[in-house]
């Protein structure tokens, strides 16, 4: 009944985590300190960030399960084998929205971070459209290409990072993260919700096994891609409220950007060290974006069954591009944020109802065939 | 809904150049490649169909006397003993029926044809004493050899050594294994037919040195040798150098009209084999009147001709060319020319020298480092100071922005015009300084730099820190190895530039992304041209062993694992003691 798709190129577990990590890392690293501050009121974020990052550990070991149920195929194959053709294409077509929304959601944020701290008086629309044509570019180099340019992406982002944060020890104050649970367990778990929000990307892992030729040590893969996002997000909130304290992380609209502008090391070459910053980050967003767009091109070659849906993808570029123009201000973009998370919550929760259905619907044979 | 924008023209101009755009260029693209494919088509068909012409012009005469050497081999095959024939034949697996492995067939006696064979590698021997010593004494002598023949043939070579033949060195060697590791030092091996010894002589040729130190890659130390025109030559180089039996060196007739020799030169038991019959196939596809020059090779089979990067790496230097051979990679040679293709290669192995490996490993990665800081700020340094000076004022320190803006005081353009005619004054003296004669060169390059350096200040066309920033772009594009490998980053420096110009840094960082994002979908031979960066698998991170650093020696145990060699180990891994 089915028939296993041969794929053309393929990855290993190491480049799946790297993939992940690249993938999680994100928007988060400037807002994850500000909005878990004002989520908690206590500088106790680093707990949550540690809970919620075991429990996105655990949501990869099930959604690896999951793919390991289906081998060689990505979610939105298993949607249409398992939900039908015509139920299985409408939820195929929100997951295309999801995307959409995403990569929209990634140059937004980009074009306001660079208006806001490199170029004042360059249009959003032009920082955009020069992103999007670039990435294009990579996107046509398939998914090999792209795992090798996050290859190189990833570790250069955690070098230039922790320069920065260890520079920034300078203004860092232990008491500022004092008193530990000194209001209880309640907003740790509040936080917890945040932090996993911030975990988005996780999704990838329902995706690129389809790609595994092995599947030794994939389970690793989780641990290593779901770790280092742990670690930056931990090191940042914990050194971004130690330097700026819990309200000046509070009130600040990059709280990271604005730790590593908060100090100055004279007589050097550079005296400020947030350029550096911005470029990994800018970097990071970069990778984000690729990923999600390659990942609504893969969602176009199961609904259109072609192989090489270009003119799709060209057409999808206007449309992320209105999207992110559409809000007027950065703070409409975050109140359109949570309709975002809600489709995050549906495809985390996709695989789940797959699951049941191919439980109750004995006709589907699933595996590969040799 | 009022936290989005009113559907606003821009919006939707935006919208149609974000299509348009891109699209356009995917379109050119393709074009390009169907262009390419089209006319690689055509040429081919054009070409067979000459050659069709041709053959039937000349059929009279060449169809004669192709029939006529076909049938002559046929026969002298059968007439060979088998024994003879079995030996002959070991000895060409040996050495991996290399082109430079010459049979010479001798009948000794009237009664069968073809019963003795000399054997030697072509440019590792002095042809006229194998011809006057050894042929021309056999020959005059063939009655008297005959009769010892019949009569007792285990005493024939050594007869023929102490009463024919005047070479002062020659053994008997039973063993056919030594014959051959006595062949590739520049012996001559005489066969004959029912008998199980071999008589080696040697017959070394006695011209040492030939090549000049290669010009355009001079080295503080390591051999001063380089590649002549003469590929017959530039084979024994490579032969005397390296005697691994495995060398194989595969001969190829290129160019319709003036035919050239070309060599696809390989280890056999190292070089992945599916790279040798790629690049086999790639050559063999070439049709083309002429080859002067190895760079037409290149041009002709390289994977993608709008790449900026070369995709083949030249060189003078048989020690490179060796080095690369034990990489697992393959070369090319060509007749006439004394630059040797390498492939694949990648961008790491250009901004490599054999040096690196001559010195200790300290100062070698030292130097290595310093070789990429060089390319980053040939390439980088112009664009970033742009930027800096058009768009980030308060990312420089406060004192440094202050002088900057000072001595831009009455230079009346924009950053990007002033650096734009530097950097191309200095690359027109650059190119000047080539063509002018030597000892004016140099001379003229430096006075002509000062001199519009200096001018073009005092005259508040340039401010001087762009001046000192050209120069440290001119000076560091030297600091690469290789010429060819310092040209895409000429090139892209322009490049960087006006990105720099339209966006600042974040132009920088996007030129940074496009060209990586190019080094990337780049491959060079089925290699991708950014390994040994991003390995697909963990272990291939022990590639980094030697690449931005150089380990030392005894840590290089292996090969490079990006050229898939067939045989990884370069030095046993557990050494026994020895004594």
């Amino acid at each position: 009944m089915i028939h296993v798709k041969t794929r053309s190129e393929s990855l290993s577990a190491m480049q799946i985590a790297v993939l992940l990590a690249n993938n999680i890392l994100g928007t988060s690293i400037l807002l994850l300190p500000g909005s878990l501050s004002l989520a908690m009121d206590t500088p106790d974020g680093w707990l949550s960030i540690l809970i919620g990052g075991c429990l996105v550990v655990g949501c990869g070991y099930l959604m690896l399960w999951f793919s390991r149920r289906f081998p060689g195929m990505t979610l939105f194959e298993c949607t249409e084998l398992i939900m039908g053709k015509w139920i299985g294409k409408a939820i195929n077509v929100i997951l295309i929205i999801y995307f959409i929304l995403l990569c929209s959601y990634e140059m937004r944020i980009l074009a306001e971070v660079v208006n806001l701290f490199l170029l004042e008086r360059t249009p959003k629309s032009a920082i955009i459209i020069a992103m999007m044509a670039v990435s294009l570019y990579l996107l046509f180099g398939g998914l090999n290409a792209i795992t090798r340019m996050l290859t190189f992406i990833l570790p250069l982002t955690l070098f230039v990072l922790a320069i920065c944060l260890a520079l920034s020890l300078k203004v860092f104050d232990i008491n500022n993260l004092r008193p530990v649970l000194g209001k209880g367990f309640g907003p740790v778990l509040k936080g917890v919700k945040e932090t996993f929000q911030s975990f988005l990307g996780i999704e990838a892992l329902l995706i690129l096994p389809a790609y595994l030729k092995q599947w030794k040590n994939t389970y690793h893969a989780v641990w290593l891609g779901v770790g280092i996002p742990t670690i930056v997000y931990l090191l940042t909130t914990v050194i971004v409220i130690g330097g700026l304290t819990l309200d000046g992380a509070k009130i600040t609209a990059w709280p990271t950007i604005s730790l590593i502008r908060s100090f100055e090391y004279t007589g050097v070459l550079v005296e400020r060290y947030d350029s550096f910053l911005l470029t990994v980050w800018i970097l990071q967003i970069f990778t984000v974006y690729i990923l999600y767009h390659f990942y609504m091109v893969e969602v176009l070659k199961t609904i259109l069954a072609q192989s090489k849906p270009t003119i799709w993808i060209f057409v999808s570029l206007p449309v992320i591009y209105i999207l992110a123009m559409l809000p007027n201000h950065i703070n409409d973009v975050y109140s359109l944020l949570k309709y975002l998370y809600w489709l995050y919550y549906f495809m985390l929760l996709l695989p789940v109802l797959l699951v049941v259905v191919s439980f109750c619907r004995k006709d589907i044979q699933y595996g590969r065939t040799s | 809904m009022n936290i989005t924008r009113m559907m606003e023209w821009d919006i939707w101009g935006g919208a149609i150049i974000v299509f348009a755009g891109p699209y356009g260029m995917y379109l050119l693209m393709q074009w390009l490649k169907q262009l390419k494919r089209q006319s690689a088509l055509s040429y081919n068909q054009a070409a067979n169909l000459h050659n069709n012409q041709h053959q039937t012009l000349e059929c009279s005469t060449d169809d004669t006397a192709s029939i006529h050497t076909d049938t002559s081999d046929e026969r002298h095959l059968l007439s060979i003993s088998s024994l003879l024939h079995q030996k002959i034949d070991y000895i060409g697996n040996q050495l991996g029926h290399s082109s430079d492995l010459t049979v010479r067939y001798l009948t000794l006696s009237d009664h069968s044809a073809r019963n003795s064979a000399i054997l030697f590698i072509n440019g590792l021997v002095d042809e006229k004493m194998i011809s006057d010593f050894i042929i021309s004494p056999v020959m005059q002598n063939r009655d008297s050899i005959s009769s010892i023949l019949s009569q007792q043939p285990e005493q024939l070579l050594s007869t023929l050594h102490e009463s024919y033949i005047p070479i002062c060195k020659g053994e008997m060697c039973p063993s056919a294994e030594y014959v051959v590791s006595k062949l590739l030092s520049g012996s001559v091996a005489l066969l004959v037919d029912g008998v199980t010894e071999t008589l080696v002589m040697d017959v070394k040729s006695s011209n040492g040195r030939n090549g000049e130190e290669p010009i355009s890659e001079p080295l503080v130390r390591g051999p001063r040798i380089g590649f002549v025109e003469s590929i017959e030559d530039n084979i024994s180089i490579l032969r005397i150098r390296a005697v691994d039996r495995n060398l194989t060196i595969q001969p190829y007739e290129l160019g319709a009209r003036n035919t050239t020799k070309a060599a696809l030169v390989f280890i056999r038991d190292l070089a992945n084999a599916e790279l040798v019959a790629e690049v086999d196939r790639r050559i063999q596809t070439i049709d083309i009147d002429d080859l002067p020059e190895s760079g037409y090779l290149e041009q002709l089979i390289e994977d993608d001709f709008l790449s900026p990067f070369p995709q083949m790496q030249n060189t003078e230097r048989p020690d490179r060319v060796i080095a690369a051979l034990l990489e697992g990679r393959i070369a090319i040679l060509l007749d006439g020319t004394p630059f040797v293709l390498l492939a694949p290669v990648t961008f790491s192995m250009l901004l490599q020298s054999p040096e690196d490996y001559y010195e200790r490993w300290l100062p070698s990665t030292l130097i290595r480092m310093l070789r990429y800081l060089a390319a980053f700020i040939a390439m980088f340094v112009p664009a970033i100071y742009i930027s800096f000076v058009s768009f980030h004022h308060g990312m420089i320190p406060t004192k440094l922005a202050v002088s900057m803006a000072g001595t831009r005081e009455g230079v009346p353009f924009p950053p990007i015009v002033e650096a734009l005619m530097m950097e191309i004054s200095i690359e027109i003296l650059r190119e000047a300084g080539l063509r002018l004669p030597k000892p004016v060169g140099q001379t003229v390059g430096l006075v002509g730099g000062l001199v519009i350096g200096q001018a073009a200040v005092e005259a508040r066309i340039v401010s001087p820190i762009m001046v000192i920033v050209v120069a440290l772009t001119a000076i560091t594009s030297f600091a690469i190895p290789q010429y060819g490998a310092g040209m895409p980053i000429r090139i892209l420096r322009f490049v960087a530039m006006f990105c720099a110009a339209t966006f600042g840094l974040y132009g920088v960082l996007l030129f940074f992304i496009m060209l990586y994002t190019h080094i990337v979908r780049l491959h060079s031979f089925g290699i991708p041209y950014d390994s040994p960066t991003a390995p697909p698998q963990a272990a291939g991170f022990k590639d980094w062993k030697d690449f931005m650093i150089r380990v030392p020696l005894f840590l290089l145990k292996r090969r490079p694992r990006m050229n898939h060699p067939q045989d990884s180990v370069r030095q046993d891994p557990n050494p026994k003691p020895k004594g």
